[in-house]
């Protein structure tokens, strides 16, 4: 079994469409439908890996990424961003605010599957 | 001594006055004048031509009775002529009496003596008459008696047969025809008194001497001779008395005209003297008349110099008092009107003058004052202009900023609208995208293979979509400079690989062929990787997409001229000549229904982006239906300095 996703979306078919994929993938995937929920959530359960939606109402992502980046117990997790905007700009902004990756939406089940597997394995090489 | 105002008026009223007095004294003494001969006019010279007419008319009237008396012999002509020459004296004496020079009553006493001498003649005419008269009678009585003894004596002869008889009576009535003749001369030369008139008494005297001896030496008879002698008697006393009164009637025509001579001389003295009075009491008038008009002169002099007088006193008045208080307010006012430089010229020292004094003093002051108040403001609207310019500026750079930060903020809303929407397209293309894939992907289940083919079609659609939207924010990123291009050196070679990979299974649905004339050597690029690969993609979709099935595409790279030059050629619909431009701008396509195909927004996100690496891009086309080239120049990477 590999570590924990959480997955951060308020679309719930992206949430649920990115769940089936990465718990096919192997990991074991959690979900927040909002920056809020993600935040309270992060402490406890620690995981190993955040997929984040740029886009979201109340908190976005981009601040939630922030802010994880900017605690100290949050600050090691891997994020990666997935956005529907599409846009370079978003990419510089989620990479500037700590991002470690950032994948657009569409995507195809290999461009997930891709980049989690690739950001996973990297910080599992590190901590090992 | 100061001359006050006060003091000015009080001279003037002094001068005032005592010209009235002086005035007033010179009219009353011409006023006195001219009564005083007024007086003497009435008083003596009026009595004196009175008393002078009064002579002139009693002596008129003597010489009226006397005249008259000698007409009719009545006695109240000389009781006139008495009355008259009583009234005569009495107006003499008034005269001497009233009269006041020694000539006058020396003329007086002289005209008296003259009536005197006058009066005398008068009643020697008187006499005179009375005795021609009484003479008449008796020489009327004499012709009657002889008449009647003529008669008596011819009686002797009448039917006498005496021959001596008819010689008798013809010497009786020779003599009777002689006398009868000599009295009708008689009195025709009184009743004439003709002086000149001489009767020739002679020849009576004779002729009747001839009758007498003729008839009387012839007498014998006593009785007849007495007769006769006793006519001759009478006929001699008759020729007596006729000589007698031609003689009075002589001197009494003398008298007569002595007696108009001393009329006349008294009428010339008394007319003489009434011009004299006459002419003094003219030249008395006229004196009065002289003194009058000294009166009027003085009057009038008085009236003018009265005149003058005022005038100077109101000339005084308006020279040192008005016009100097006039020419003050006229210069304030002034003053007032054109704020410039005023001076009064200052006349005199009383009041007005020190006022003028200290107006000018004050307009210097203002003038100071205004001088300084001007200098402030050409300073205060310098710094005004200043200010106004600078907020000219800053009004325009605010303008300016104002419009740009609309602008932006206009970019911002259509940018924030374009991403919502791009956004709001993909999260559900996300979906389908994703659950199809994982259809396909075989996790719920086995799936026919006419299956995966349709869900294949689902999914390039959905990609179309999604390439859709990208272009929509590209383009409107590129409309507002916005688009970000990451630039890195890199083989464009390894990018249509990439390209050629991803276009394939589009090739393939359309049966269509891509060859690449490409070379070995990497063609090195400097800009960004990705955008660039998105270009490629448009360039090749857009050549399947307008070419029909089957037709072949052609890619060409390589370097040129320092540059690195990529074509795609198809042989589709081609471009008309006037579109080769147009189709680089924004949604052209809408307006050519021939480009139906087609979203507008490739070709232009393309053009944006090959400009952001300052490359170029254009298209060639020999026309409709002969298919399209499509030229890319780009910067190599060796010309960039990394």
């Amino acid at each position: 079994m590999k570590g924990k996703i959480l997955v951060v979306d308020d679309e719930p078919d992206v949430l649920n469409l990115a769940k089936i994929i990465l718990m096919k993938a192997g990991f074991q995937v959690f979900t927040a439908n909002n920056g809020d929920d993600c935040l309270k959530r992060v402490n406890s359960l620690q995981p190993d890996l955040i997929l984040l939606d740029s886009i979201m109402p109340g908190k976005n992502g981009i601040e939630v990424c922030r802010t994880l980046k900017s605690q100290l117990n949050t600050q090691e997790i891997p994020i990666v961003i997935f956005s529907a905007s599409g846009s370079m700009n978003n990419k510089s902004a989620a990479l500037e605010a700590g991002a470690d990756g950032f994948l657009s939406k569409p995507f195809t089940i290999k461009e997930l599957t891709d980049i989690i597997t690739k950001h996973y394995d990297l910080i599992n090489k590190i901590n090992n | 001594m100061q001359m006050t105002l006060r003091n000015k008026i009080y001279v003037i009223a002094t001068v005032l006055c005592l010209v009235t007095v002086v005035s007033s004294y010179i009219t009353y003494q011409n006023f006195q004048q001219i009564s005083g001969s007024s007086l003497r006019i009435i008083d003596v010279e009026m009595p004196l031509e009175e008393s002078l007419l009064g002579m002139k008319i009693s002596t008129s009237e003597s010489t009226r009775a006397v005249l008259d008396y000698i007409q009719d012999y009545q006695s109240k002509h000389i009781d006139i002529m008495k009355s008259s020459e009583d009234d005569f004296e009495k107006h003499v004496s008034d005269f001497i009496d009233l009269t006041e020079t020694d000539n006058e009553k020396q003329l007086g006493q002289e005209v008296n003596l003259l009536h005197v001498e006058y009066q005398t003649v008068g009643y020697e005419i008187i006499s005179l008459q009375d005795h021609q008269n009484e003479l008449l009678l008796s020489l009327r009585e004499r012709v009657n008696n002889t008449m009647y003894s003529f008669e008596e004596l011819a009686q002797l002869y009448v039917g006498s047969t005496r021959p001596d008889a008819i010689p008798h009576m013809m010497a009786i009535l020779e003599m009777v025809r002689l006398v009868s003749e000599l009295h009708t001369e008689v009195e025709g030369v009184i009743a004439k008194h003709n002086p000149s008139f001489e009767l020739d008494l002679t020849y009576y005297s004779t002729k009747l001497q001839e009758a007498q001896l003729t008839y009387g030496g012839t007498l014998t008879d006593y009785n007849e001779k007495e007769k006769l002698r006793k006519i001759y008697t009478d006929i001699q006393d008759i020729l007596d008395k006729s000589e007698e009164l031609v003689s009075t009637t002589d001197i009494l025509s003398n008298r007569l005209e002595e007696f108009e001579n001393y009329h006349e001389q008294i009428d010339m003295v008394l007319e003489n003297e009434i011009l004299l009075v006459n002419e003094k009491k003219e030249r008395t008038a006229q004196n009065a008349l002289y003194s009058s008009s000294i009166t009027l002169g003085a009057s009038v002099f008085d009236s003018v110099f009265g005149f003058l007088l005022i005038g100077g006193l109101l000339y005084g008045i308006n020279r040192w008092m008005i016009a100097p208080v006039l020419e003050l307010s006229t210069e304030i006012k002034k003053f007032g009107a054109e704020s410039q430089t005023r001076k009064i010229e200052i006349r005199s020292q009383d009041e007005i003058g020190q006022l003028a004094n200290a107006f000018n003093q004050m307009t210097t002051q203002i003038e100071e004052t205004i001088e300084t108040i001007s200098k402030n403001e050409r300073e205060l609207e310098q710094l005004n202009l200043n200010l106004e310019n600078e907020i000219a500026v800053r009004k325009q750079y605010e303008e300016e900023m104002l419009r740009v930060a609309r602008e932006a903020e206009l970019d911002k809303m259509r940018s924030q609208f374009l991403s919502t929407i791009t956004h709001e397209l993909r999260t559900p293309l996300t979906s389908i995208k994703g659950y199809i894939d994982i259809i396909r992907a075989g996790w719920v289940g086995e799936l026919p293979e006419e299956m995966d083919e349709l869900l294949e079609v689902v999914i390039r659609n959905t990609d179309r979509l999604s390439t859709l939207t990208n272009d929509l924010l590209d383009v409107q990123r590129i409309e507002t400079g916005k688009l970000d291009i990451e630039p890195t050196i890199f083989d464009f070679n390894e990018v249509i690989q990439r390209c050629i990979l991803e276009i394939k299974p589009f090739l393939i649905e359309k049966n269509q062929t891509l060859e690449t004339d490409i070379p070995e050597y990497p063609l090195t690029v400097h800009g960004d990787e990705e955008r660039l690969s998105q270009v490629i993609m448009n360039l090749l979709n857009n050549a399947s997409k307008f070419s029909a099935e089957g037709k072949p595409i052609t890619l060409k790279a390589d370097y040129d001229k320092e540059k690195v030059k990529i074509s795609v050629t198809d042989q589709g619909i081609g471009i008309q000549k006037e579109d080769l431009e147009r189709i680089f701008e924004p949604l052209a396509m809408i307006e050519k229904p021939i480009y139906v195909k087609g979203t507008g927004l490739g070709l232009s996100v393309s053009k944006g982006i090959i400009e952001l690496h300052e490359g170029k891009i254009w298209a060639d086309s020999q026309g409709e239906w002969k298919g399209s080239t499509f030229h890319i120049t780009l910067p190599t990477g060796k010309e960039v300095k990394t």
